[in-house]
């Protein structure tokens, strides 16, 4: 499989991966840029550059305390994303290892744990996560743990209904009477089949995790001030929408780009491959 | 199709919200009366003056409660129901002689008896006292109340006071009257018409006032879901008066309101655990006073209209305040980074502390965000945290469990209420201040009957809180009010009251 051939089906361009690339390049550009470079410190304030327009200075202008809106969107995005990244990595491991023992072995354990599985996807995300914060404080990594607990759920349910349907099938019966072990056959054998339906599930995992960053900073649960997120930034912007839409626009579109971008490209993801 | 009901029934309900009220600002129009609405954020919290406890309800019944003696504009006391009053040289007892002619709301007139049972009422000193009334701590040296004679009452303490006025301020109330939680009567210059929860408080003038009468002849107190809601309220004119700008709307008044800027009455600051391992280092707190450049804060955070301040006290103290404080610590980052190394700290070993910030004050989060940035300066690592406010009265005020944190603190009109919260035995010395000379000045200052001492002692005391740098204190904000341009004498107090009988018609 080439790039083109990747991007491109029956001789035509593949709009939707194409347009999904962009985006998300983008955003890791200008992330992966903020992590050594700014134009301007993020944190740095000038009290004479109270909420200035966008200028050839400051690209996207200044926020209430004269920061540099460009340098703390390159910071935020950072941040944001490598939240969102932390808490699928943290969701889709523990949700692999759920799904896969519960959907190979079943049994009671399987009930059990999906049960479990199930009240904690009955409550909704964002209250649970508040719920977190309360007791454990806020912060960064109070809230990275806490995100990535509650996405556990959704991912060891894909990852269970594709183990029962594989285990069934004839690749497996044969591994088992070549004398495989359990964990081979999970992780080596049946785990590689169900990837498209797991690179989907990461896809969008990782476009929940991104908002949900977003809207618990927004409430102010998650990144600290002065530190800057995304969510952060929307959240401080609110009071001057009107009078300083930049300080909103900027981080508003940048979560705009990274989660359409990955919400495109795993459209294509989901299709079969060829 | 659903979806487009759901939103069409939305934008109905918004139209409504618009336009609900859209002309009901009361103005010498066609109206024979002179009507005004005030927009307020909070809904009040009992109708009965003893049982509310929220500032936001004090200030709106201050225009239909009055106690013995009434806060002034210049923050002196001055007589109410009482028309004179003497304090006893030892401190120990009040003596009042009531007003004659005084009536309540409802024509009957106030005798003494009805001033003796509100004031064992407010100090819980009645047999059958009504559970919900909230007892004002400072009235507990209230040792008995008694009428001496038709006219007069004898307030006796267990106690030397000399500052006990400034509690009298609470409500006069008959003493047989039963419905004050839905139909409150007093003896102020307005009287009640109708409360609908989260909607609005009606009062109109009361007629038979022993004092001025009020020009405004029926005021409406609008209960507003949030501030940005009042404020889109009177863009679209519906409001006449809006005591809680932000700096941002200021900015954006309307042509037809005038901006009156008076003072918070807070003590901004950032409070330091004087318990915290580094803060009882005198070098450090001091440190931190030295780094923080005030004009710039106010200019981020209050568009350069808050009033500094050197000590735990503010600026409308008058004769109390001291105000050479002010300029005790200017901004020298250097001689903050020396005192910082004095005191053991350098840059492999820098000063760390977190700061405890109530989540829901935008002001003291930006506060917060300045004075990080202004300490890292110095080479100081100091970190938000965001706390809920029920957390941050629990952990912070009552558990005393933070290093740092940033709040702004009320006062009622005596030095005493302001200060004595850093006297060593104080259940609400949430600083951890101890120092024996400040309780020993303290408690000389609350006994004393002569004026000239007393006001050297207070200013003394601050002093001592700005040497020893108890706390960084901060800023007394700024207080914003739009008042339409049909009226004027919007007076500001040095108390959390809305003052509406005063309002005059503009010239």
């Amino acid at each position: 499989m080439n790039v083109t051939g990747w991007l491109k089906k029956d001789g035509k361009w593949k709009v939707n991966r194409i347009i999904g690339v962009v985006l998300v390049g983008l955003a890791v550009i200008v992330s992966l840029t903020g992590c050594f470079y700014t134009p301007y410190d993020p944190d740095a304030m000038d009290a004479t550059l109270k909420n200035a327009s966008p200028s050839l200075s400051h690209l996207f202008g200044t926020d209430n305390f004269g920061r540099d809106v460009l340098s703390r969107v390159m910071k935020g995005a950072g941040t944001t994303l490598l939240v969102g990244l932390a808490v699928v990595s943290i969701g889709a491991v523990g949700g692999c290892l759920m799904g896969a023992f519960t959907g190979y072995f079943g049994g009671k354990a399987d009930l059990i744990l999906m049960r479990v599985n199930d009240a904690v996807a009955a409550i909704p995300s964002i209250l649970l996560a508040l719920v977190f914060v309360g007791v454990f404080g806020s912060g960064t990594v109070q809230l990275v743990a806490a995100l990535g607990i509650l996405f556990i759920p959704s991912f060891a349910r894909v990852v269970r209904s594709g183990f029962i349907v594989q285990k069934e099938l004839d690749y497996v019966k044969n591994a088992r009477l070549m004398g495989a072990g359990h964990l081979r056959i999970m992780f080596v054998h049946i785990l590689p089949n169900i990837k498209s339906s797991l690179l989907s599930a990461l896809a969008i995992g990782f476009n929940n995790a991104v908002l949900s960053e977003a809207a618990m900073s927004y409430l102010s649960l998650g990144v600290q001030p002065p530190h800057a997120s995304l969510g952060r930034m929307l959240s401080e912007a609110q009071p001057y929408l009107f009078r300083a839409p930049w300080n909103a626009v900027a981080p508003g579109l940048m979560i705009l780009f990274s989660v359409l971008g990955v919400g495109l490209l795993s459209l294509e993801g989901g299709e079969k491959h060829e | 199709m659903k979806k487009k009901a759901v939103f069409l029934a939305l934008l109905a309900s918004l139209t409504a919200l618009c336009a609900c009220n859209g002309g009901s600002s009361g103005k010498k129009g066609s109206e024979d009366f002179v009507s005004a609405v005030v927009g307020i954020t909070q809904d009040l919290d009992s109708l009965d003056p003893h049982i509310a406890v929220a500032a936001g309800t004090d200030e709106v019944l201050f225009n239909v409660f009055e106690g013995l003696v009434k806060p002034s504009v210049d923050g002196t006391l001055v007589p109410a129901v009482a028309k004179d009053y003497t304090i006893a040289p030892d401190g120990m007892s009040y003596t009042f002689t009531l007003r004659e002619n005084v009536k309540f709301h409802n024509g009957k007139a106030v005798t003494a008896d009805d001033v003796v049972y509100s004031i064992e009422r407010c100090a819980g000193l009645l047999d059958n006292q009504d559970p919900e009334v909230v007892v004002e701590s400072a009235l507990s040296v209230i040792s008995a109340v008694e009428k001496v004679g038709e006219d007069t009452i004898v307030i006796t303490l267990s106690e030397p006071n000399t500052e006990l006025l400034g509690f009298l301020t609470c409500a006069v109330i008959p003493m047989d009257y039963t419905s004050q939680k839905s139909a409150p009567v007093g003896t102020g210059p307005y009287k009640f018409v109708s409360y609908t929860p989260l909607t609005e408080f009606v009062v109109e003038r009361f007629e038979e006032y022993y004092g001025e009468k009020p020009y405004l002849e029926k005021v409406t107190f609008k209960i507003c879901a949030s501030n940005d809601a009042a404020f889109m309220e009177l863009l679209a004119g519906s409001i006449d008066v809006f005591p809680y700008l932000t700096d941002e709307q200021a900015s954006q008044l309307p042509a037809d309101y005038n901006l009156e800027v008076g003072s918070t009455n807070v003590v901004q600051a950032m409070f330091l655990n004087n318990d915290f391992g580094p803060f009882a280092d005198l070098k450090v707190r001091q440190a931190l006073c030295y780094a923080v450049d005030k004009e710039e804060l106010l200019t981020i955070v209050s568009g350069g209209r808050g009033h500094i301040i050197g000590s735990n006290m503010f600026p409308n103290f008058g004769v109390y305040y001291d105000e050479t404080l002010e300029n005790y610590y200017t901004y020298q980052p250097e001689k903050a980074k020396q005192l910082l190394a004095e005191a053991g700290y350098n840059e492999s070993n820098p000063l760390t502390f977190t700061v405890k910030v109530p989540s829901n004050y935008d002001i003291h989060v930006a506060t917060a965000q300045v004075l990080v940035e202004q300490y890292k300066k110095i080479g100081v690592n100091a970190e938000i945290q965001l706390i809920e406010w029920a957390a941050w009265l629990a952990d912070v005020y009552k558990g005393r469990e933070y290093e740092a944190t940033i709040v702004g603190l009320d006062s009622a009109l005596a030095p005493s209420d302001v200060l004595k919260r850093y006297t060593s035995t104080a259940k609400n010395n949430f600083v951890n201040y101890e120092n024996p000379k400040f309780d020993e000045l303290f408690t000389k200052a609350l006994a004393s009957t002569e004026e000239a001492e007393k006001i050297s002692l207070y200013k003394e005391i601050q002093q001592l809180l700005t040497k020893e740098a108890a706390s960084v204190y901060l800023q007394d904000g700024a207080k914003l009010v739009a008042v339409k341009k049909d009226f004027t004498n919007f007076l500001f107090y040095p108390v959390y009251v809305l003052d509406l009988a005063a309002m005059k018609p503009a010239q």
